[in-house]
């Protein structure tokens, strides 16, 4: 069954077109990812709209390229000028750095794209061989364990944006809020339309994804004018190639536990992949014989970030396929575009778009391929790409997110969502409130409110229907331990700290 | 005064909102359609009451746990640069025109008049960037989205 839909997903992909528009992803996701302040998430928020035109598979397909790229391209302002482009690539610019500064500055950008594509296609094995199995226990949750699953998802994400777990849970109980704008689907009562009709089709996901973080990012840029600078970069003096496939065979252990880590982070909704690239670079470090070495231009910490950077991208993917919960912002974004082509994350896209998923699976391997071919030919032009002024850079952004914004509903109203969040978004930056939960409980809101009311109407109004299900139970246990301990931790830490201003 | 104030001020608008809207609940969400028997408990404007109130308790909660040295910190190296927000209004404010106008005027000529106008606001005076990038940027993505995606944008008087 894997293997005929296997085969027919190549008969799709190596389609002339179907390569064209994944080299295109892939350059987009390149050009985005190398910019320092636009991230991967703004740029599959800004590809999006472009989809709306294509079939559902090709959407997603050039989606998956922006989403790839865009996570390894951090790597190559992280290692040329120690401005990581994604936040994902810092642990990438502490050695990155010292390398280009000894010097060797094609050899680290050429490690840095052999380990993200190594990362990026363990990864896609894991996203063939897990979602499968999880969507085949997801069908077996009811409307409690739902609910319990994706309030869980909620909490973890808000407990680990940011760096005030209070500032995420109040970011997404926003987004919870703003998703109950529209007709309620269970009772047919429109709910915070303010007497505007176009509000009963609730606010949109899209819309609210291209403000929170690209008019966003855009109104932030024009505070800050900043300017990047751009250092001299010393000459290439290695001699010989250091960077062979020699020397990734022989850090193969590190390279699978690397990527490994950001499967496994990657899957755990809203850790993202700063997470695991500290994760990966500490153990490197820890299991390294030259451990002095990190720091300095160890090519051990390079290969450690980046793999399991990359890594993250398919084991983001897990979840929000499977469970229709998103692993990363980006990956919520995702699923919001697998909405808008008329596909329902969860288990049942198994079931009934078995063909499109595993095509779009096949695709993630291609993708990280053609990052191959395509990344070596950027990391020469990156240079010449940050010499592009803020001033004419953000502008065009500008121009996308409002097109964006307009080509989702069609109407001016778009736009208006766009810009309405696009002024939360950057109230959010200004003052610590992470806006991926918000981001994430817009999409899942109507899930959560949908399972909660189901398991009542199934219990008639009986609470205690989530604490009689062994799933269920283990869920919300989770969710206490995830919500209460960071609480309780930060209220110790404020007594201890009256307590020793009054000595 | 004030700089306790502006420590708190995110805290309380919060706070503030969450209360507004557990307020506007009962106004925005009529219920007096409803029939019959409610056998989960839960209507429409369970969820809306259980949120507000959790963002006001999470606000006051942010507030009793600020921690007092971290804000004097960043209080110290913070200060407010008026006139870089003043152009993120100016910004915002060209937006909100550019939706008004673009029914009249069509899409092409008002997205090269913004982008002109957000490009100076941040700071490029340079003519030829002033005009080539807006003109080039608005026409592209006409062309894009009306041949390519087949969707139509607005067109005003002129095109």
């Amino acid at each position: 069954m894997l293997l005929d839909y296997l085969l027919h997903g190549m008969t799709q992909l190596f389609a002339l077109d179907m390569l064209l528009l994944m080299c295109t992803g892939v350059a987009i996701g390149l050009f985005i990812g190398a910019m320092p302040g636009l991230t991967v998430t703004l740029g599959v928020a800004l590809v999006l709209p472009f989809t709306f035109g294509l079939d559902s598979l090709s959407g997603i397909i050039l989606l998956t390229g922006v989403y790839c790229a865009g996570t390894y391209a951090g790597a190559i302002t992280a290692i040329l000028i120690n401005t990581p482009g994604t936040p994902s690539s810092v642990t990438t610019a502490w050695d990155g750095y010292p390398l280009t500064n000894q010097g060797k500055a094609p050899d680290a950008l050429r490690l840095a794209l052999y380990a993200s594509v190594i990362g990026g296609l363990i990864s896609g094995v894991f996203l063939i061989l897990l979602s499968p199995q999880l969507a085949k226990i997801a069908l077996k949750f009811g409307p409690p364990e739902m609910f319990a699953l994706t309030f869980l998802g909620l909490t973890v994400i808000a407990r680990v944006s940011g760096s005030s777990p209070i500032k995420g849970l109040i970011s997404a109980a926003a987004g919870l809020l703003f998703a109950t704008v529209g007709i309620d689907l269970i009772s047919g009562v429109p709910r915070f339309s303010f007497g505007m009709n176009f509000l009963n089709a609730g606010l949109g996901v899209i819309p609210a994804c291209i403000g929170l973080f690209a008019i966003a990012e855009v109104f932030h840029q024009i505070e800050k004018r900043n300017k990047i600078f751009i250092p001299e970069i010393p000459e290439s003096s290695s001699k010989i190639n250091e960077v062979s496939w020699r020397l990734l065979l022989k850090h193969k252990m590190l390279l699978m536990k690397s990527s490994l880590i950001g499967v496994g982070v990657g899957a755990i909704p809203g850790t993202g992949g700063s997470v695991a690239s500290f994760i990966a670079y500490d153990e490197a470090k820890r299991a390294s014989k030259n451990p002095e070495l990190f720091g300095k231009g160890s090519y051990e910490g390079l290969m450690a970030s980046e793999s399991s950077n990359n890594g993250i991208t398919g084991g983001s993917l897990i979840p929000t396929f499977t469970l229709g919960i998103p692993g990363t912002s980006s990956a919520a974004i995702f699923l919001g575009a697998l909405m808008i082509h008329g596909l329902t994350p969860g288990p049942d896209l198994f079931r009934f778009q078995g063909e499109l998923i595993y095509t779009v699976f096949l695709g993630f391997f291609i993708v990280n391929i053609i990052m191959l071919f395509l990344g070596s030919i950027a990391s020469k032009w990156a240079i010449s790409l940050l010499k592009i002024p803020n001033s004419i850079l953000y502008p065009v952004v500008l121009a996308f997110c409002i097109i964006g914004g307009y080509a989702i509903t069609g109407t001016l109203t778009g736009v208006g969502v766009s810009l309405f969040f696009g002024v939360i978004g950057y109230l959010m930056l200004k003052n610590g409130y992470p806006p991926a939960p918000m981001v994430i409980a817009l999409i899942l809101g109507p899930k959560v409110e949908e399972s909660l009311r189901q398991s009542l109407i199934l219990s008639s109004g009986d609470f205690s229907i989530f604490f009689t299900r062994p799933i269920s139970v283990f869920f919300i246990i989770l969710v206490a331990l995830t919500t209460l301990i960071p609480i309780i931790r930060n209220l110790k830490l404020s007594k201890n700290f009256k307590k020793n201003t009054k000595n | 005064m004030l700089v306790i104030l502006y420590k708190y001020a995110p805290s309380i608008c919060t706070a503030l909102i969450g209360l507004a809207i557990f307020i506007l609940v009962p106004f925005q969400i009529d219920l007096s359609h409803m029939r019959g028997s409610n056998l989960s408990g839960v209507d429409a404007r369970t969820l809306p009451y259980l949120l507000s109130f959790s963002i006001i308790f999470l606000s006051l909660l942010e507030i009793i746990l600020i921690n007092r040295k971290k804000t004097k910190e960043s209080n110290a190296n913070k200060k407010p640069q008026y006139l870089n927000m003043l152009r993120v209004c100016i910004t915002f404010l060209s937006i909100v025109l550019w939706i008004l106008l673009v029914p009249i005027i069509g899409f092409i000529i008002s997205m090269i008049i913004l982008l002109a106008f957000v490009m100076m606001v941040m700071g490029n005076r340079k003519i030829l960037q002033l005009i080539l990038v807006p003109v080039i940027t608005s026409v592209l993505l006409n062309y894009i989205f009306t041949t390519f995606l087949g969707r139509t944008l607005p067109t005003g008087i002129f095109f």
